[in-house]
């Protein structure tokens, strides 16, 4: 994702760096954020760089740079969806369908997530978006692995309910 | 939930990755999060009643402009240049040349030297309007002078609004 030097470099206040930060993360954080807390995606996205900005000269290992990533915006989205779970699920689907490289599609993964919890959610991103192993999605998530599978289950089923293999 | 019905979710599920709802951030949203990220910054953002294509075809014409309204800066004089990547040396008003490393962009400019960083970004807030942010940050003297550089960027959003508005 990026260069040991080069977060360092951002760690010690060069802004050109942390310039660069913001621009690796990007992509990877709007996906995240945009596919677990859906229309609260760019508040939990903005949160994310603000929390990645303020606590990167903390971060002790670089080498832990993208998970620590992934921590911070997983739990940035999930706060952001719980927060906005009672607005009306179609407006969700409108806004985070709405800049759409495949409008048709995008509209219709946005629409399966919508009816899953933001708990479902998360699981669902971190293990089939993110690829992490159930005992991985646990300790991010500070859950049991059982937990991790149930929800896994319900989360999946509802996509194979919309696009059966 | 039985372990046979488990064991029936265990292939994960097949959409493309860029299937998947985003959450795109515009360069002020950014520009904010960076902000976040440098001691003491002062930063003031605004709205000018200009289009964005000529509100920042102003901005990034840094050699010939950024004097205009800047007041932290009496002249300035690009020494490279490839791509995205400038450095220049700005002016004080007290006459000192200060080296710099630039990132420009649309909508994006971020400037860093020993001494201190600024940033500035810009985005479309309609078809006649465009949204601008702003931050000054001393390394050296960073409490310090906050209060001073909060004061001259809103002195330098007015001398843009001057600007603009001579030339409407």
């Amino acid at each position: 994702m990026m260069d040991r030097d080069r977060i360092q470099a951002a760690q010690q206040g060069d802004l050109l760096a942390m310039s660069d930060v913001i621009d690796a993360v990007m992509p990877w954080v709007s996906r995240l954020c945009g596919s677990i807390a859906l229309d609260a995606g760019p508040d939990a996205a903005q949160d994310t760089l603000i929390q990645i900005m303020r606590d990167l000269k903390g971060l002790r290992d670089p080498s832990a740079f993208r998970s620590w990533v992934r921590r911070i915006a997983t739990r940035e989205a999930v706060r952001h969806a719980t927060r906005r779970r009672r607005e009306p699920l179609s407006d969700q689907v409108d806004q985070a369908a709405g800049r759409a490289f495949e409008p048709s599609l995008r509209r219709d993964v946005a629409s399966v997530l919508a009816d899953l919890t933001p708990d479902q959610r998360v699981v669902l991103i971190l293990r089939d978006l993110e690829g992490l192993s159930e005992a991985e999605a646990a300790t991010l998530l500070d859950v049991a692995r059982g937990t991790i599978k149930s929800r896994l289950h319900r989360a999946r089923e509802a996509f194979r309910k919309r696009w059966p293999s | 939930m039985s372990a046979n019905e488990l064991e029936s979710s265990d292939d994960p599920i097949e959409v493309s990755r860029y299937a998947w709802p985003v959450a795109d951030l515009d360069p002020v949203a950014k520009m904010r999060a960076l902000a976040a990220g440098v001691p003491h910054a002062a930063i003031d953002e605004t709205l000018f009643d200009v289009p964005f294509e000529r509100f920042w075809s102003f901005i990034e014409d840094l050699e010939n402009n950024t004097a205009l309204y800047e007041g932290t800066v009496s002249r300035l004089r690009i020494l490279d240049r490839h791509g995205e990547s400038i450095r220049l040396e700005a002016r004080s008003p007290l006459g000192f040349w200060i080296p710099f490393e630039v990132v420009l962009r649309s909508g994006w400019c971020v400037m860093h030297s020993k001494s201190g960083q600024t940033g500035m970004a810009a985005h479309p807030e309609n078809a006649t309007q465009t949204r601008f942010i702003h931050f000054e940050a001393s390394s050296t003297f960073g409490r310090l002078l906050r209060p001073i550089f909060a004061w001259n960027i809103r002195g330098d959003f007015r001398r843009l609004r001057r600007h603009f508005s001579k030339t409407d």
